[in-house]
């Protein structure tokens, strides 16, 4: 029969493994791992990813977030085989040289207070602003509704929101004019 | 539940079959030890909450007849063909589906989170028979194409709701929506009650089309609902009893009542049977009166 | 945010703990691992009341894998812990009480094993009667959950005669007030790793509020000295009081001790649910009585708390609510009872807020409809009864005079009629099938544990060999921005650099004992440990200065980077880098200041309890009630708060945005409903918190800094106060919108549509 399988089926003694590659925050990777394994686990156990967070474990908080080929995901509804292939962002990921201009508006305007929803918070901030460069309230809201704060009150975020916005447009007149030169 | 790491050492087996015929064929090699999936964030879900993982599952993820969004006549009519593994996300932002299928934008929009629903598809909303676009597309007429192990049958939405789980392995390769009348177009409605803004199980979720003449004569109606407790319905004995009358006050306290009567749901532990149904009649009404309100 | 604050010039301050917290690199306690580490997992009660048989962990033992399994037989000390008093048993021997009693804990190599061997675990239990109300728990005959009975915990006050009171009245007002049990959802659920170090030591990484106290609990269970444990604590993915009570700590102790190796628990938030604390559900019957001009004359009371299986902090919390009964209004007859009574309810204990917010909804509530009753505006209804600076406070004890009261009720009336213009201006808010209100609250919060009660505080000072002042506290950074203010408070002190500092917190072998991160009184005590220290620092760095350069010291002062000449202060640099004075700290030469001293109390409290030092709130929401769902959104909510002056504007502004969102779901949204003494919603796809659609978009924070005259007490804290008088404003604005009063949360979109339903004369066209 023509299917692909990712592992044998019949009943073996032996923990089922796959051989999974994946790039996580630009390195590729290889990991032995049970098809089923969820993101979450992989990133933080066996790759030391620890900046993701978890706290309900089926999808209803975001404090998993992650970009999976640029698409918020919750790496704890994400298994090992969805995966495969893919192309892992975490906030580890985010800052390269110097911080996201992201990061930088959560650090000025208090986006923060016990941090564990931040990362996942920022991670889907970048989404929405990737795919919104001027969200109007509404996007706002519905890009960052999968995400729960127990201690902002979501003031602090949305300042952080805003001020992203008005500093990755900053950015981008001043590279128009360097384009310019 | 059961943290298992990424050692786990009971993890499924996961297939992947490339077309329908081999998908088919798994299921009915390893019959209840297998259970298809498309996203998995409801069997997750299911899992957490302590129903067992089955020892394979069936991927769909890479059936081609699966994906992609188009446009067709069927029978003359137009058609907008949505895979079941378009993912609900996709079905919220595709500018195709937002005029064709406006409701289901919206539905898609109601559904869960963005990271979710980059995950969810369409078909597991359907196929899990509680989804929230069910009742969305119920109200404009959709219809299903699934899979029996030979060819792709077509079944009205509303049949498919009905029919008992004989049809479990049968797989649902994608949703046809008719193309709203353009000339006529009536009004169409949508709305989800959860027990905050977003981001919530469905309290109950309703939707409708009503077509009226100028006179205000009701032409064409559908009426349905759902809740993430209640299996999703159409109210055909309120359809009947509204089709063909003149929308007036009287008219629609009666739906009120053939709404709160026809309306199947339980009491569960955060609401009552009797607040979901008050709560539904009052949104639909609201909804067929609209902007003629 | 209208903050006219001194202090503005930090206002773009970074905190601290920023840069780790938004790039992920902050390690918190359960991000930690170690070499050899174990994962441990807590086998929990299946009943809610039950004898034990037996349990049998022979199976468990024998799973590959396993590395230690502990019952109530390895528990080489006390088998128990509580704050107050150690009634809830680490391993139940003979009897469970609650659905989140442990019975075993396993150590395996993943937590895959550890949980599999859980399921391995036989117990055999006989039922008991589930106690599941407090009804029941005080019936005649009604089996004892407790050797000395169900009643946890009396408290009560009174003055003057409430019945002559009454009979002076012109209206009365009597009502039952029914609030929920509400779960503190602090996004990282319990856990860490406890790692077994050499002779007989052990280190615990664990959240908590208190660490000093979790080492007293852990060397009274564990039987070890206390200078043997430390605990790291800090940084913390959110508490809110539900942290403060020991959770995963022992099971880790035992595990790590039996197996000698590192054991890391975290719980998963099902487990959480299970075990953890919860704020006290209340019924609260209140009687009210004023006069024709709106004089309350009498105000009866009586609370009865759910407080579930165990005692934990429960005595504390009634008496708060007890104090807090009358808040901020002076009413000359009084008669308040309050019983705390054991349940087979989980169990209830610290949240922030500590029974104010329950009281504070009663209490709101009552004035409300008095003010209707007698056709006098709400606001105006209050300000009639309001305490002036210089009355004593809630239980007759003297108080450090304050007039927040006053000042935090006129700002919001202020604002009160900006916004009846605002909503007479737009048209069209009267949209078909939303009903629009308005409302308002106020309240009064006692900050610090409260006469009678152990509140040390402290803190400690010093100048590093590398040249640093480094200032250690005993406090905690659960989310709430310390590090943030001891940093401001020390930039400003010192006039130095964020780079000349470092701060430790939350590490009880590097701390000096400062009392509990709780009660909205870390930020207070900070402040008042460095006016204590300050001058004795300041003159040590500066003689070291003159002994290190021969320059007298009154010519020097302490500036930016290092030490400055008074008179060349324009000079771009500092005179002595403090680097440069450490080289100075040769041999037994060190500066080091240490303060201790007790958080301020009432001269005369002599209710256990009362508090001396206190901050206000006044809150203002807008709602928007559906009337075909019954569905309540708050479209607005301004909070103005007089609690002195205000050192982290970012933090303070969270703290009341925060706390007023966490607020707004307790009122609309939150239920931890325990049906038969066992949990309906176990997570959140059921027990919902606010999302970013639920909050109003803005949300405005209004600081009143001015403190009385001659008070010297600072800043208090502002940790709990945005939480507290949200409710009854919600509360209120819905009656506005709809005309049903609400005596029950979480307000039921049921109750508001049998009341609207269908409004009389409407049409639907
Ligand atoms: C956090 C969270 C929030 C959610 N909120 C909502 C919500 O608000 N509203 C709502 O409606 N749902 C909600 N869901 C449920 C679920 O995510 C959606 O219903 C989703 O669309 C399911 O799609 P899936 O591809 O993930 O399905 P899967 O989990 O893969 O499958 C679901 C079921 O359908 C079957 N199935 C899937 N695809 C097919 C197919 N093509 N043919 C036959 N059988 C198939 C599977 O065997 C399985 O039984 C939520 C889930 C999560 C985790
Ligand atoms: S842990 Fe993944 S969404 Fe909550
Ligand atoms: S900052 Fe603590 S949960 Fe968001």
């Amino acid at each position: 029969m023509d299917v692909k399988k990712v592992i044998m089926a019949t009943p073996s003694p032996q923990p089922v493994k796959i051989e999974l590659e994946l790039e996580v925050n630009g390195f590729h990777r290889q990991l032995t791992v049970a098809p089923a394994a969820r993101l979450v686990d992989l990133l933080r156990e066996d790759l030391e990813l620890t900046g993701t967070k978890f706290s309900c474990e089926v999808g209803r908080c975001g404090t998993c977030a992650v970009h999976m080929d640029n698409k918020l995901v919750n790496s704890c509804l994400v298994m090992a085989y969805q995966a495969n292939g893919t192309s892992i962002c975490t906030i580890e990921g985010l800052a390269e040289r110097s911080l996201d201009p992201i990061q930088s508006a959560f650090l000025e305007e208090g986006g923060f207070q016990c941090g564990y929803c931040t990362p996942g918070m920022i991670m889907a901030v970048k989404a929405l602003l990737n795919y919104h460069a001027n969200p109007t309230e509404e996007q706002i809201k519905e890009g960052l509704s999968g995400n729960l704060c127990r201690c902002t009150g979501y003031g602090g975020i949305i300042r952080a929101v805003q001020r992203a916005i008005k500093n990755l447009n900053e950015n981008e007149i001043e590279g128009a004019v360097g384009w310019k030169k | 539940m059961i943290r298992q790491g990424t050692v786990m050492i009971d993890s499924p087996a996961i297939w992947m079959p490339e077309n329908l015929a081999d998908a088919w064929q798994l299921k009915h090699r390893f019959g209840p030890d297998a259970q298809y999936i498309a996203g998995g964030t409801l069997m997750q879900t299911h899992w957490q909450k302590g129903i067992e993982c089955p020892a394979n599952l069936i991927s769909l993820e890479r059936i081609k007849e699966m994906q992609g969004i188009i446009k067709s006549p069927i029978h003359g009519q137009a058609v907008t063909r949505i895979g079941a593994l378009t993912s609900l996300d996709v079905c919220r932002q595709h500018s195709e589906i937002a005029v064709s299928a406006p409701l289901l934008t919206e539905a898609a929009g109601s559904i869960a989170a963005p990271a979710v629903r980059n995950k969810a598809t369409i078909g597991g909303n359907i196929a899990n028979r509680f989804g929230d676009s069910i009742p969305a597309l119920l109200a404009m007429d959709a219809s299903l194409a699934l899979f029996d192990g030979k060819e792709i049958l077509l079944t009205l939405l509303s049949d498919y709701i009905r029919m008992e789980s004989s049809i479990k392995n049968l797989i649902l390769v994608y949703v046809l929506v008719p193309e709203t009348d353009g000339v006529n177009n009536g009004q169409y409605f949508y709305k989800k009650l959860g027990h905050r803004e977003a981001f919530s199980p469905s309290i109950l979720t309703v939707a409708g089309y009503c077509r009226t003449s100028e006179q205000n004569e009701i032409l064409e109606i559908r009426l349905a609902a759902s809740g993430s407790t209640s299996p999703p319905q159409r109210f055909i004995h309120t359809e009947q009893v509204l089709n063909g009358c003149i929308l007036s006050h009287e008219l629609l306290t009666k739906a009120i009542q053939t709404i709160k009567d026809e309306m199947n749901v339980n009491t569960d532990p955060f609401s009552s049977a009797g607040y979901k149904k008050a709560a539904a009649a009052n949104l639909i009404v609201s909804g067929i009166v609209g902007k003629a309100g | 945010m209208l903050m006219n604050t001194s202090l503005k010039e930090w206002k773009g301050k970074i905190r601290p703990d920023g840069p780790g917290k938004v790039t992920g690199g902050i390690k918190y306690l359960t991000d930690l691992t170690f070499p050899n580490m174990l994962y441990g997992k807590i086998l929990r009660s299946s009943e809610p009341h039950a004898e034990i048989v037996s349990i049998s962990t022979d199976l468990a033992r024998k799973l590959p894998g396993v590395r230690a399994v502990v019952t109530y037989k390895d528990v080489p000390g006390l088998n128990g812990y509580g704050i107050i008093f150690p009634d809830q048993p680490v391993l139940c021997k003979d009897k469970v009480r609650y659905v989140g009693d442990a019975l075993a804990a396993v150590a395996a190599d993943t937590e895959e094993i550890a949980e599999k061997a859980l399921g391995l675990i036989e117990v055999n239990y006989r039922r008991l009667p589930v106690i599941d109300s407090t009804e029941k728990a005080l019936e005649p005959g009604a089996p004892l959950l407790h050797p000395d009975g169900n009643i946890l915990h009396r408290a009560g006050y009174s003055i003057g005669n409430v019945e002559d009171g009454f009979q002076k009245s012109f209206v009365i007002i009597e009502e039952t007030y029914d609030v929920p049990r509400q779960m503190h959802a602090y996004m990282e659920t319990e856990g860490g790793v406890i790692v077994p170090e050499p002779g007989g030591k052990i280190t615990v990484y664990a959240g908590t509020q208190h660490g000093f106290k979790d080492r007293f609990q852990l060397s009274r269970i564990l039987n070890i000295p206390e200078k043997d444990i430390r605990i790291v604590s800090s940084p913390m993915g959110g508490s809110f009081g539900g942290k403060d009570e020991l959770n995963i700590q022992p099971y880790g102790a035992l595990l790590a001790l039996a197996a000698n190796c590192p054991v890391k628990i975290h719980q998963s938030r099902q487990e959480s649910v299970k075990a953890g604390l919860k704020r006290h559900p209340m019924k609260i019957t209140v009687k009210t009585g004023a006069d024709k001009n709106g004089k309350i004359l009498a105000h009866k009371v009586k609370i009865i708390a759910d407080t579930g299986a165990y005692a934990t902090l429960g005595p504390a919390i009634l008496d708060f609510a007890v104090e807090h009964v009358s808040g901020p209004y002076k009413i000359p007859n009084m008669e308040t009872e309050g019983l705390s009574v054991f349940t087979n309810n989980g169990v209830a204990g610290e949240f922030r807020g500590f029974g104010g917010n329950q009281i504070t909804f009663a209490l709101e509530g009552q004035m409300d409809r008095l003010a209707e009753k007698l056709q006098i505006d709400y606001l105006e209804f209050r300000r009639l009864n309001l305490r002036e600076a210089e009355d004593p406070g809630p239980l007759g004890q003297r108080i450090a005079p304050t007039n927040g009261a006053t000042h935090v009720l006129e700002a919001i009336q202020k604002s009160f009629f900006k916004r009846a213009d605002l909503r007479n201006e737009k048209g069209d808010l009267n949209e078909r099938w939303k009903a629009r209100g308005t409302g308002a609250a106020i309240t009064m919060h006692g900050g610090g544990l409260g006469a009678g009660r152990m509140d040390p505080a402290g803190g400690r000072l010093s100048f590093t060999k590398d040249g640093k002042i480094a200032a250690a506290f005993g406090f905690e950074e659960c989310g709430q921005g310390l590090l943030s203010v001891i940093e401001t408070i020390l930039l400003e002190e010192f006039n130095c650099l964020d780079k000349d500092i470092s701060i430790v917190i939350g590490d009880t072998d590097l701390v000096p004992v400062s009392g509990s991160s709780t009660a909205s009184r870390a930020t207070s005590m900070v402040w008042h440990s460095l006016q204590k220290m300050k001058d004795s620092f300041r003159s040590q760095m500066i003689d070291l200065a003159e002994l290190a350069t021969g320059t007298p010291a009154n010519r020097m002062e302490m500036g930016p980077g290092g030490i400055w000449l008074k008179d060349a202060q324009q000079s771009g640099e500092a005179y002595l880098s403090f680097a440069d004075l450490a080289s100075a700290l040769v041999q037994d030469r060190s500066i080091s200041v240490q303060t201790s001293f007790d958080f301020p109390v009432s001269p005369d409290a002599t209710v256990a309890g009362s508090h001396f030092l206190y901050a206000f709130a006044a809150v203002i929401v807008e709602v928007e009630v559906d009337i075909l769902t019954g569905r309540v959104k708050v479209t607005g909510m301004e909070q103005a708060v007089s609690a002195g002056p205000v050192v982290s504007p970012m933090g303070y502004r969270g703290q009341i945005e925060g706390g007023g969102a966490m607020a707004l779901g307790y009122t609309l949204m939150e239920h931890s409903i325990i049906e038969k003494g066992i949990y309906l919603n176990d997570n959140f796809d059921t027990y919902l918190i606010p999302t970013i659609f639920d909050v109003p978009f803005e949300m405005i924070t209004e600081a009143v800094e001015e403190l009385y005259e001659g008070d010297e007490f600072g800043p208090r804290g502002v940790g709990e106060i945005g939480t507290v008088a949200v409710a009854p404003a919600i509360a209120q604005a819905i009656y506005n919108a709809t005309g049903c009063w609400i005596n029950k949360l979480p307000v039921s979109p049921e109750l508001i549509l049998e009341k609207v339903s269908f409004m009389e004369g409407d049409k639907w066209m």
